[in-house]
């Protein structure tokens, strides 16, 4: 391996570490991704990203209700 | 043990539910944690308008959801239906789904489980009735007992 080609190894490994520690601040600070979660009797599971329009309509109707639980303010 | 108890246990037993409230399917409030009774049975009906959607969501071929989990960045919003009852709990964030579902089924259990023994006892007291009311020589009871003298 030339000189070069070491070179252009060490820069290809930290432009992707510093990608990866990017990508892991960026999660982090979003905390828990929005999504649904159906569990039906045959065990199966079916999850929902906000993506998808019946989900996004579940997760709107499901904030809702917590700001009816709760009084404003609180 | 009625729906009030349970609740108390429940939240009592569960660190991570913040409000929890039971309700039929129908949308009609039984018991909440709530103070506010009005609130509860508002959200009680929102509850199940929301489940309604969920069976909508998964498609007809699977049909109603057993346990639904609406996940939020400041919390996780749990239902499970049993029977004809089901629970909505608001968890804290990132909770113990697993453990939270367990929890609150086990609750709504106490209420089912309940039924048949309420069931059984009134049974127990309508034969009870009919022995004492019907102690002519015909009743059964009274037969059953000639024939173990004899």
């Amino acid at each position: 391996m030339t000189r070069r080609n070491k070179l252009l190894a060490g820069l290809v490994v930290t432009a992707g570490s510093v990608a990866g520690a990017f990508y892991m601040r960026q999660q982090l600070q979003s905390g828990t991704p929005e999504r649904v979660g159906l569990y039906f009797p045959d065990g199966t599971l079916l999850e929902l990203g906000p993506e998808d329009a019946a989900a996004e309509e579940l997760l709107k109707q499901g904030r809702e209700l917590v700001a009816r639980a709760r009084p404003e303010g609180s | 043990m009625d729906a009030g108890q349970a609740l108390a246990e429940l939240t009592e037993i569960s660190s991570q539910i913040d409000f929890a409230l039971i309700f039929d399917a129908r949308g009609e409030l039984v018991e909440a944690t709530l103070a506010d009774r009005e609130r509860a049975e508002s959200v009680a009906f929102g509850a199940a308008a929301l489940l309604a959607c969920t069976t909508r969501a998964g498609g007809s071929e699977r049909g109603e959801p057993i346990q639904v989990e609406l996940t939020y960045p400041e919390g996780s919003l749990l239902f499970v239906l049993q029977d004809g009852l089901r629970i909505v709990a608001l968890t804290s964030p990132d909770p113990i789904a697993g453990l939270a579902f367990f929890e609150l089924r086990a609750c709504l259990r106490k209420l089912t489980d309940a039924k048949p023994r309420l069931h059984r006892l009134a049974a127990l007291k309508e034969r009870l009735g009919a022995k004492t009311s019907g102690s002519g020589p015909s009743s059964p009871a009274t037969q059953e007992g000639s024939n173990d003298q004899a």
